[in-house]
């Protein structure tokens, strides 16, 4: 007999589950969009902190785009050329991002995330 | 100097764990000129340099903990799977549409969020001055 603690641990991984599956396809899908799922999910679901969240976002992040990188590339939408800029700056600015974390208001970095999200949107939707 | 300076400030925010807001993407498919889903390879790559980055601080520094990770990863690449397979189905106009009206949604709840917590905040606040 499964004990009301053990039942809403085995909801809260199916729920941990649906929201990677979800986060993956569309990651998948559009290229991107895995960690803004999964950090407005994971705010429910995870009992860890707001850092072991942030942290875990990136690393679902980098697996779903790895496998999303391989199968574009299958697909043709990846050329590599494009990848020789990006690299120093994604390099430098990714390891300054992760070392900032913890010391930058949360909200401040949720408000700044929701307006860049909201002019992304409307720009996306409009042009 | 201005491309680089956009992407090291982008990179920052990704390797915070927030992404970038789509702004990448716009900046490939509006400024550069790139197609819809050439533009999300490019934006992929940028992507996968900027949190691979921030995943080894974050590794060194122990923030990954519990079982659930493997299985989360898991069911993450099987939606992988199913995202890339519509990608050969569906017009890149209306996977750029569908983006911005998942963007939207993401900004409101993100504010709509941040809005609650500092009610709870507040609310929590004078409960302690009472």
């Amino acid at each position: 007999m499964k004990t009301s603690g053990e039942k809403a641990e085995k909801r809260r991984s199916l729920s941990l589950y649906f929201l990677c599956l979800l986060a993956g396809a569309v990651n998948g899908f559009f290229g991107m969009g895995a960690g803004m799922i999964l950090i407005l999910g994971l705010q429910r679901i995870h009992r860890g902190g707001r850092e072991e969240i942030m942290a875990i976002s990136t690393l679902c992040v980098l697996s779903f785009s790895l496998l999303t990188t391989i199968l574009y590339f299958v697909a043709g939408h990846v050329k590599p050329e494009t990848a020789l800029p990006l690299l120093i700056p994604s390099l430098l600015g990714g390891a300054v991002g992760a070392l900032l974390l913890g010391r930058i208001s949360p909200t401040l970095l949720q408000t700044v995330f929701a307006i860049l999200l909201l002019i992304s949107g409307t720009r996306l939707l409009l042009l | 100097m201005s491309g680089f300076l956009f992407l090291f400030l982008l990179s920052v925010l990704t390797g915070m764990g927030v992404g970038n807001g789509g702004f990448y993407l716009l900046y490939l498919t509006d400024r550069v000129g790139l197609p819809q889903y050439e533009a999300q390879g490019a934006n992929l790559l940028f992507f996968l340099l900027a949190s691979l980055a921030s995943t080894l601080v974050s590794l060194r520094a122990g923030r990954f903990r519990g079982e659930r990770l493997f299985p989360m990863l898991l069911w993450g690449f099987l939606g992988v799977g199913f995202g890339a397979l519509l990608t050969l189905f569906v017009a890149p106009q209306y996977a750029r549409r569908a983006f911005g009206a998942l963007l939207l949604f993401g900004g409101a709840r993100a504010l709509w969020d941040n809005g609650r917590r500092k009610a709870e905040k507040y609310a929590n606040s004078l409960d302690k001055k009472e």
